[in-house]
């Protein structure tokens, strides 16, 4: 297990690197003068400013390095945390995420935990009761969620629970420290939305999986042996389908913990990919690089140990790579 | 979807299966259509989208972009079936001249995928070696990074338009492609026949095209059906973000972006852009999903929705 | 102070005469000069947290930064500016008590207002004044207004504690208006702000203004919190939090929920189902006064170069349709962005060609120009109407124009105006008492080379004509000279084309916030009843 541990990590490191690189480039191929938006100039100003000013500037940002050169020192100052000043803000970039990490976190647990809830008892009700209403139903509810947007079905759910019925308040967070219930009260629609649009997720890759299981020689020899479906079904199919839930849970899990950008502008949430989606309206583009290699790296991470519960909890795959 | 009336056809024909290898490509796809419900009401939807989208433009009494001031935010009503915008303008035409963009886009991004994906995995898998390896590697990163998130980010470097929207959206697919592909090349290569290709001194390519395509092209299909699906789902984020098409251009997203702030005054703005794409999504993934399962002996069972 | 001007403004006459009613009674009873009195009722009063859902951030934690009128109406809560306009649009002092200029006012004396304390605790003294103004003119410093004040001072100099005095580079008979924004020079304590440009290092420099500084998440909120020794009495608020909601409808949906107790720029779709009682437990007014709308041609741009395409633009429009359609029903159609029934308009106007819509004109024009279908950009923000791009644009293409719309962030579309990647731009414009002063802001030429010029356009008999407006001490020549600025402008050079007032705006609060003023021309300003005046209702 160490030696796949070790192995997998090692396989990260291109990724990472080469995901850097192409968050660095962003910088590089778009166009705008840095120099003008650091010093806090528009750049219809560029007459405004006096040179000496400018040139510190340039120097200051190290543009007159050879490319390569400017990418090593701003992945230095990256590993330190350290991305620079917003071009919007003109605060370290650091600070300004850091700022959105929290409301991020709390919606992404709360529509994961929205989601297991829903898809894991519904795919373990539906495969039990194989071919029946609930399976269709859950066919059904997987359709719904692959093909509805959640934006759109976000839009109808403040139609009906904000706006209609005024039960909710349609956008926008509360700190949990300062409000625990508007906190919730905030939090309910867009987890919600979130949630079953990942539940729905969840619940495709189970049923595939369940019924990859249904065909395995294992249970056609233990149906063979005599034992009744019900129990061949709990038994085996379900303990092996496992492993697929915990993969597509942690897949999702990434995704859940970089925001989701529509979701957040819809909702007006002041989370992660919202301030993407800010600092693009903005070309803040150091903002946008330290958000993108954000969500990225999170995705590499998560991966890496989604792959290691796998390994785990299949030892087939690690003896096969190892 | 209980009431489909194909039922009776493929229950009264059982035995159509072990006929297969008489009938021509042209009454298999046919069959495999009549037969599994899904598919059916799949295609029966997009026929009726690509209609709308082509031709409806043309019924409509109403163009998507004149204005009737004095006819604001009308309610659905006989003269205006989904109502009228902001500007009195009426929302079918809007909704159908949206679903024309849509189609484009879509159509666009996954053809492109597939253009690019395809030979890229085929040629770097039968190199093989270092490049095959640089390549893999690179397809990792790109699968890093979440599909919106790299379409979001490449439109805006693009500038908004048709053209770096297909790039935009068919980037992060590419490595779909490509697996499908390598997966398939390093099967075949060491088959019999295609050794006996090598032995026989047919090229390279030739071996490719000649012995190896024909074996991927089902699985690329199922991939280009649920790629058409997931481009119109991105493209209307995107314009729903407002980094997609920007107006004058009417898409659906960018429809659905405006209904967002007219939300309590005229839900109907809302509600029948969303319906017409999440009507178009199901149609693909209906298609999609079926010809997978049709296609994998595993999940393959008697037919019918699943 | 003989620098007082009347505009009438019809469409909200009545609601100024009542304003001002009210602004008199409440400057009934003057500072005296001695700091930090409890105002009335302070007991009943006082507390609470006012929650304000802002359309805009505050953006930068530097006072001499450039502003747009949202976050000036935040930042003022901390900075305050020398002078301010009151409802009727007549200047008041905020930071100087009084100013008087010289025969030909080429100095400007101020005396300033006694007693401010600085939120540091430090009395205001003219050598703050000194520091700050010195701070701006020093190019090194990159302060945006150095281009307006180094065109209007030439040395500050300290008479004594309470007096300051400017020399000005040559008659500047309009001085205390520039002065009336903070970015063009507010007051913080000397040596509070270090070399670095642009740039701020923890909180920002302590202003005078009724409420201090606490925090600031970027994009998110900013927290003030009351200044106990405010000039003008402490405020009844404990505190304020801007939360900010770019989105319109998010933020009315915030203002209904009681999440925030105070929204700016809400509809007028909003304002109306409030007025029909649809909507209970929320007043709301009309802002007027900002929010004009014009079009500015790229002199240098391809195509918007030659000018029988700009006259072929102008004539393809129909300003009435152009506003209904636009604004939504709410616009004024108006060529020049002053009030109507002005003098200003009628200077203005009496230059102007009517500019009746005349497609066939427009295609001959296009025609001659041998334009033929060719993509031209409307640069424009995001913030601004799509509806209207949507119907300029229409309009524009049935006389043969290929106009792309491209509403960008702020950020991309001041970009492309410094690089002159646009063809047309649509720009806001606010009415402030002195148009000719708005118009010398967007032209700023040296030695026939541009300095800022959104059109690009340079002309030394411009030049001549736009700086002799800051000159002139009488306000009649000044309306004459306006006049003859908007031939050059918008008959002779066809640079321009104004579309009129969206009187969209609306401010909305709920009712248990008493005491809160606004008035024409003054969206987020005031001199008079603002935030620190305010009180919730328990």
């Amino acid at each position: 297990m160490i030696r796949y541990t070790l192995l997998r990590a090692l396989q990260m490191i291109p990724t990472v690197l080469l995901v850097t690189v192409a968050v660095f480039v962003l910088i590089i191929i778009i166009p705008g003068d840095p120099v003008l938006s650091m010093l806090g100039y528009y750049a219809d100003d560029v007459t405004a400013v006096p040179h000496e000013i400018y040139d510190r500037m340039f120097r200051e940002l190290r543009l007159d390095r050879p490319i390569p050169i400017q990418y090593l020192y701003w992945l230095g100052d990256a590993l330190q945390g350290d991305f620079g000043k917003s071009v919007v803000f003109r605060v370290p970039v650091i600070d300004v995420v850091v700022s959105r990490v929290p409301a991020t976190l709390y919606l992404g647990t709360a529509s994961l935990l929205i989601a297991i809830a829903v898809a894991v008892p519904f795919g373990v009700w539906a495969a039990v009761k194989n071919d029946t209403w609930v399976d269709h139903l859950a066919s059904g509810f997987v359709l719904f969620g692959v093909a509805v947007p959640g934006f759109w079905f976000g839009m109808i759910v403040i139609l009906v629970f904000a706006i209609y019925l005024g039960w909710l308040p349609s956008i926008g967070y509360v700190a949990p420290q300062e409000d625990f219930l508007r906190f919730l009260k905030h939090l309910i629609m867009p987890a919600t939305v979130l949630g079953l649009d990942v539940a729905a997720n969840i619940l495709r890759f189970q049923r595939t999986d369940f019924l990859d299981q249904l065909h395995q020689d294992y249970v056609r020899t233990a149906r063979a042996k005599g034992l009744p479906g019900q129990l061949v079904i709990w038994k085996h199919v379900l303990k092996n389908s496992l492993i697929a839930t915990v993969t597509v849970v942690g897949l999702n899990t990434a995704r859940l913990l970089g925001g989701s950008t529509v979701i957040e502008t819809l909702f007006s949430y002041p989370g992660l990919s919202r301030l993407l989606i800010e600092a693009i309206y903005a070309r803040d583009f150091p903002v946008i690089q330290a958000v993108v290699l954000w969500m990225v790296v999170l995705v590499v991470v998560v991966n890496f140990f989604v792959d290691l519960i796998y390994a785990y909890l299949n030892p087939r795959i690690r003896y096969a790579t190892a | 979807m209980n009431t489909n009336p194909m039922d009776a056809v493929s229950g009264a024909e059982p035995t159509a299966a072990p006929t297969w290898r008489q009938e021509t490509l042209t009454q298999r796809v046919t069959g495999f259509f009549l037969r599994d419900r899904r598919a059916m009401v799949g295609m029966i939807l997009l026929v009726v989208m690509l209609f709308a989208a082509f031709v409806g433009p043309r019924l409509v009494p109403y163009e998507p972009d004149q204005p009737n001031v004095r006819n604001r935010f009308a309610a659905p009503s006989w003269s205006h079936w989904m109502g009228t915008d902001r500007s009195g303008r009426d929302l079918l035409s809007r909704v159908l001249a949206g679903a024309s963009i849509s189609f484009r886009v879509a159509i666009g991004a996954a053809l492109l995928a597939l253009l690019i994906g395809a030979p890229l995995g085929a040629v770097t898998s039968y190199i093989g070696g270092l490049v095959d390896d640089v390549t893999q590697r690179c397809m990792d990163a790109i699968i890093a990074f979440p599909a919106r998130l790299l379409a979001i980010v490449l439109v805006v470097l693009m500038g908004p338009s048709v053209v770096s929207l297909w790039f935009a959206i068919a980037f992060s697919s590419i490595p779909r492609y490509a697996r499908i592909i390598r997966g398939s090349v390093l099967d075949q290569k060491e088959r019999e026949y295609v050794e006996a290709a090598h032995a026989i001194g047919e090229g390279r390519l030739a071996i490719l095209f000649l012995y190896i395509l024909p074996n991927v092209l089902p699985p690329l299909a199922v991939q280009v059906t649920l790629d058409f699906a997931s481009a119109v789902t991105v493209e209307a984020s995107l314009s729903f973000l407002g980094l997609g098409l920007v107006p004058p251009t009417i898409s659906w997203g960018g429809l659905l972006n405006d209904a967002q702030q007219w939300l309590e005054e005229a839900p109907w703005l809302a509600i029948f852009p969303g319906a017409a794409l999440a009507l178009t999504v199901l149609s693909f993934v209906l298609i999609g999903d079926a010809i997978r399962d049709h296609l994998d002996p595993r999940t393959r069972r008697r037919g019918g929705m699943r | 102070m003989k620098l007082r001007k009347r505009c009438h403004f019809v469409s909200m006459f009545l609601i100024g005469v009542w304003l001002v009613a009210v602004a008199a009674a409440a400057i009934g009873t003057p500072a005296t000069g001695v700091a930090a009195s409890k105002p009335e009722a302070w007991e009943q009063r006082q507390g609470g947290i006012l929650t304000i859902g802002s359309s805009k951030d505050m953006n930068t934690k530097h006072p001499f930064t450039r502003v747009t009128s949202v976050d000036e109406f935040i930042k003022m809560m901390m900075w305050e500016p020398i002078t301010m306009y009151d409802l009727a649009g007549n200047l008041h002092g905020i930071l100087a008590e009084s100013w008087e200029p010289n025969a030909d006012a080429s100095e400007w004396t101020f005396k300033l207002r006694r007693g401010v304390k600085f939120h540091n605790g430090a009395e205001m003294t003219s050598a703050d004044w000194i520091w700050c103004y010195n701070y701006i003119l020093n190019p090194a410093n990159g302060a945006y207004a150095n281009t307006v004040l180094s065109d209007n001072i030439a040395k500050v100099e300290a008479v004594d504690p309470y007096t300051v005095k400017f020399k000005m580079v040559g008659p500047r008979a309009l001085f205390p208006h520039v002065l009336s924004s903070i970015q063009n020079g507010t007051i913080v304590p000397k040596n509070s702000l270090g070399g670095k440009v642009g740039e701020i290092e923890g909180n920002p420099p302590p202003g005078t203004g009724p409420f201090q500084f606490v925090n600031w998440t970027p994009g998110t909120q900013v927290e003030f919190k009351r200044f106990d020794d405010y000039w003008d009495g402490t405020p009844y608020l404990e505190g304020l939090r801007f939360r900010i909601i770019t989105n319109k409808a998010a933020r009315q949906n915030a203002l209904r929920a009681g999440d925030v107790n105070m929204a700016d720029r809400l509809r007028p779709s909003f304002a109306e189902r409030v007025k029909k009682g649809r909507i209970t437990g929320i007043k709301t007014r009309a802002v007027g006064g900002a929010g004009f709308r014009q079009l500015y041609f790229n002199t240098k741009g391809k195509w918007t170069s030659d000018k029988r395409v700009r006259e072929a633009f102008i004539l393809s429009l129909d300003r009435e349709a152009t506003v209904e359609e636009g604004f939504l029903g709410v616009g004024d159609p108006l060529p020049l962005a002053v009030p109507p029934d002005s003098d200003w308009l009628r200077a203005g106007t009496a230059n102007l060609p009517s500019y009746e819509r005349d497609v066939k004109r427009a295609r001959q024009l296009l025609k001659e120009a041998g334009y033929n279908g060719e993509p031209l950009s409307l640069n424009m923000t995001l913030g601004q109407e799509v509806a209207l791009g949507e119907a300029i644009v229409r309009q524009a293409a049935q006389a043969g124009l290929n106009i792309k719309m491209a509403p960008v962030e702020s950020t991309i579309f001041y970009e492309r105006l410094g690089k002159g990647d646009f063809s047309l731009l649509m720009s806001s414009g606010r009415f402030r008492g002195e148009p000719g002063l708005e118009e010398t802001i967007n032209y700023v030429c040296e030695k026939g080379k541009v300095r800022r010029s959104r059109t690009g356009y340079c002309n030394p008999d411009m030049d001549a004509l736009i700086s002799s407006y800051p000159t002139a001490s009488d306000r009649a020549e000044r309306v004459k000279i306006y006049g003859k600025i908007v031939k050059a402008v918008f008959a002779d050079e066809m640079m321009q084309y104004g579309i009129g007032w969206s009187n969209n705006r609306n401010f909305g609060w709920r009712d248990k916030v008493k005491d809160w003023q606004r008035g024409p021309g003054q969206e987020y300003r005031n001199a008079l009843g603002g935030l620190h005046r305010t009180w919730i209702e328990k």
